[in-house]
């Protein structure tokens, strides 16, 4: 999987990016979705790369923004802007697709612009806060803190079982 | 080095598998009535081979399994033994047996002890009956029987090594203690090659010796030595009592011994499949290259166009000679069948009788491997539900023993597997009544036969009163549909009461590449297979017509199709009113054709199958997808899935599918 990864120009850092010995630690990759910053776990990055279109899917949920071609693969592109409830993203050749493992499959994810790789200290991981009467967001599994600004860690196996489960009721409900 | 042995063992274990299969094969082929001494031939090869791996190895259970089994074979090779029912039967159960030791091993399963017995025993009684002459074909074993001569005999032998004799895994120290054990031996080696020390390659075998040997056990038992390194060096064995030289020079090929051993390699296919994919991105590639080359280069040099159109040539042939790597016969899945019926037949009480046809037809390797499994579950199910017992068949007027025939042929690009069987049939009425308690469809529903046929496909649907460990826990056919769907294959059921039914599967040839004609609709472009296209009609418009409660219809040479809009099934566009629009008329299976109305074609080319389901849930309506010459992707239509999706788009009722009816209802 390793030989897979491929650095493009939107990738900052340029050696050497495994992830530390030291395990208090943990390396995320930052990108932007509107104003807010949003992270996922290093280890789960195949590759980073610009916003060439996508094929699109009939039928699917709006979410799913088509398919694209990754060196002979069949890859889904998922619209995190409409995926957060926030609306289509009208993307741009300046838009980035963020190349995930999640489990066996591999998914794009369609956002704003990759920000940054960042190292958190573990303990800088806060849990999402309950909030009384409201469904938790599902989406996420944490907020990093001691950074510039607050960043959300977008917990991706949700991203793609949230996928399956409506796909199913949909289906069952036509 | 571990991880050598190992890998030789994989290699062996899968050699055991085919010569498992040849068994099985002449076997049945005798059963059959077939008789020639090169089916004997065939199987006593088999078993030997099994034999003399297994030795070297040390499975020390299959050893002496497969010795009494290939004494037994012998002694039909040389005609002590006729090949009689009888022995067919027992034989047949070895091969089972052995086919069970085999698997043990290569599973690290333990296999209780004694299991070999009963097979062992039938043998040795085959064997028993001509004991004397029983043949000493045991390489590893210390001590062999008395020979038939019994006369001391001088043998004078030459064992000069190939230069890879080590690598093949072989030791001469083993030949020399095992010469030893047959008599007083006297050893000169011979030094002749050895090269100077630093041209010494020290994995290489340089050395070879002369052996003086005096034995009474016969010619045959000093040639058993060499068993192993036959074909790793140059040998000569000469008898001295009568003076004659048989030289046995043994080259690295073998002799060509017919259909099984047509030299082959043993690739990963992991090794193949990243080939098949890289020839796919250089078609690509190369499709890419063309387009630039045509627009701004092609006045300015002709040449380079030229060697361009040979590329594309190489490009496809490339492709091509990939995809029949691929390719295998299917007959490494048939040649189990006979088997599974036989221990059918066995724990059913029931006489089967199976016949295949078309064990030759290729298919690739990965539907190959899928299709192991529903195959042999429908076989299943005919012996379990389809055929009956005997004393029904006779009351019937049926012959006693129940056929199941498996056949495979290639029609177009599709692969047709039937399985049939001419037992009872489908219970209608049973069928309807199961349906109607497990609440798959409403107690008043108006079904035709062939729907009440395919209620077996739904989820959770089983017929037998009881659950029996051969089939019956009901997740059985839904489960073979899906297999065979994931395939971009389908699956249909014939059944005629009192006369048998038959299961149709029908299947991609390649999961790799189809010829496709590319159309558009919206501003996608999808790929539809030539096959299902049967005509193309531009001015349509003229010819279609609504019908109430059902929708638009398309006259198609004074028929009526049904009329559908791409763009309306996939939520893209509204109904294309565009003057270019094209009328595709497609096959659909069960016989039926619609007429998909796109906005424009594109062009026609041969396509490479992408997978989309390993990275995302299947979507309705769509097989696969491809990757155009312009590097985008292009989604691959499936025409049945989208008739049926234009019904439960909820514009129409159709009768056919059952799945959106009974959720309506």
């Amino acid at each position: 999987m390793i030989q897979n990864r491929r650095i493009t120009d939107y990738d900052q850092v340029p050696h050497g990016i495994a992830a530390p010995e030291d395990s208090t630690v943990q390396q995320f990759v930052s990108f932007l979705v509107g104003e807010q910053q949003y992270c996922v776990d290093i280890m789960a990055v195949r590759e980073i790369r610009a916003w060439t279109g996508a094929t699109s899917l009939p039928n699917s949920p709006s979410y799913v923004r088509g398919v694209i071609n990754l060196r002979g693969t069949i890859v889904p592109v998922i619209d995190l802007r409409m995926r957060f409830g926030q609306g289509l993203t009208e993307p741009t050749p300046g838009h980035v697709v963020v190349i995930v493992a999640i489990g066996e499959t591999q998914n794009g994810l369609l956002v704003d612009g990759v920000s940054d790789i960042v190292t958190v200290n573990r303990q800088d991981i806060a849990p999402i806060p309950d909030m009384e009467g409201e469904d938790k967001n599902p989406y996420f599994q944490g907020l990093i803190t001691g950074q510039e600004k607050l960043m959300a860690l977008v917990a991706l196996d949700q991203l793609v079982t949230q996928r399956m489960n409506e796909q199913i009721s949909t289906s069952a409900a036509a | 080095m571990t991880d050598k042995i190992e890998r030789f063992k994989t290699m062996f274990l899968d050699e055991c598998d085919e010569h498992v299969r040849t068994l099985e094969r002449t076997l049945s082929a005798m059963r059959g009535g077939a008789r020639s001494q090169e089916l004997v031939d065939d199987a006593f090869r088999a078993i030997h081979s099994v034999k003399g791996g297994a030795g070297m190895f040390g499975f020390d259970r299959i050893v002496p399994f497969a010795h009494v089994f290939e004494a037994a074979l012998d002694c039909v090779r040389v005609g002590q033994i006729e090949v009689s029912a009888d022995f067919i039967a027992v034989a047949l159960r070895a091969t089972d047996c052995l086919s069970d030791l085999v698997l043990a091993v290569s599973s690290n399963a333990d296999l209780a002890l004694g299991y070999e017995n009963t097979a062992l025993a039938a043998l040795s009684k085959l064997v028993g009956l001509t004991e004397q002459s029983a043949p000493q074909t045991h390489g590893v074993r210390k001590e062999t029987p008395e020979t038939l001569s019994g006369l001391t005999e001088r043998f004078e032998i030459g064992f000069h090594p190939h230069a890879h004799l080590f690598k093949r895994a072989n030791e001469p120290l083993f030949i020399v203690r095992q010469l030893q054990g047959l008599g007083p031996l006297k050893v000169t080696t011979d030094q002749s090659k050895l090269p100077p020390l630093a041209e010494l390659q020290p994995l290489d075998s340089y050395l070879g010796w002369h052996f003086e040997l005096e034995t009474d056990k016969g010619e045959q038992a000093v040639r058993d030595v060499f068993q192993f390194v036959e074909g790793d060096c140059d040998l000569t064995i000469q008898r001295q009592r009568d003076e004659v030289a048989i030289p046995v020079v043994v080259s690295d090929h073998k002799p060509n011994l017919g259909e099984s051993t047509i030299s082959t390699i043993r690739v990963e296919i992991d090794r193949i499949d990243r080939l098949v994919n890289l020839a796919g991105e250089i078609a690509i590639s190369q499709a890419l290259v063309a387009q630039q080359i045509d627009q701004s280069l092609s006045n300015v040099n002709p040449r380079l166009f030229q060697e361009l159109s040979q590329l594309l040539i190489h490009t496809q042939n490339l492709q091509d000679s990939v995809m029949a790597i691929r390719a295998q016969p299917i007959s490494t899945i048939f040649d189990r069948m006979p088997r599974l019926v036989r221990e059918l037949s066995e724990q059913t009480h029931k006489k089967i009788i199976m016949r295949t046809a078309g064990e030759n037809t290729e298919i690739d390797k990965t539907v190959i491997e899928q299709l192991s499994d529903p195959i042999m579950h429908m076989i299943r199910n005919a012996a379990d539900h389809g055929i009956e017992s005997a004393e029904e068949r006779t009351a019937a007027g049926k012959p006693e023993g129940g056929l199941i025939h498996l056949s495979a042929e290639q029609r177009g690009s599709r692969i047709v597997i039937e399985i049939s069987d001419d037992g009872r049939g489908i219970d209608r009425e049973k069928v309807r009544q199961k349906a109607i308690a497990k609440n798959l469809i409403s107690a008043d529903a108006v079904l035709s036969s062939e729907d009440i046929d395919s209620l077996v496909f739904l989820p959770g649907f089983s017929t037998a009163e009881h659950v029996t460990n051969i089939s019956g826990r009901g997740v059985g056919m839904d489960v073979v549909k899906r297999n065979i769907q994931k395939l971009g294959g389908r699956v249909s059921l014939r059944s005629e009461p009192g006369r048998g039914s038959t299961v149709v599967l029908t299947l991609p040839l390649t999961l790799a590449v189809l010829e496709g004609m590319i159309v558009r609709s919206g501003v996608e472009s999808y790929v539809i297979p030539i096959s299902n296209i049967i005509e193309c009609r531009t001015s349509w418009q003229k010819d279609a017509g609504a019908v109430p409660g059902f929708g638009e219809v398309l006259n198609v040479r004074g028929g009526y199709v049904s009329l559908v809009h791409l763009g309306s099934v996939f939520n893209t566009t509204t109904p294309s009113e565009h003057a270019h629009s094209v009328a595709i008329i497609a096959e659909i299976e069960g016989g039926g054709q619609m007429a998909l109305i796109v906005d424009e074609i594109i062009g026609q080319q041969q396509v490479v199958i992408k997978n989309i389901t390993d990275n995302l849930d299947p979507v309705p309506g769509i097989a696969g997808a491809t990757i155009l010459g312009d590097g985008r992707v292009a989604l691959i239509l499936d025409a049945t899935e989208i008739a049926k999706l234009s019904v439960s788009n909820g514009k129409k009722s159709n009768s056919t599918d059952i799945q959106y009816r009974r959720q309506v209802a």
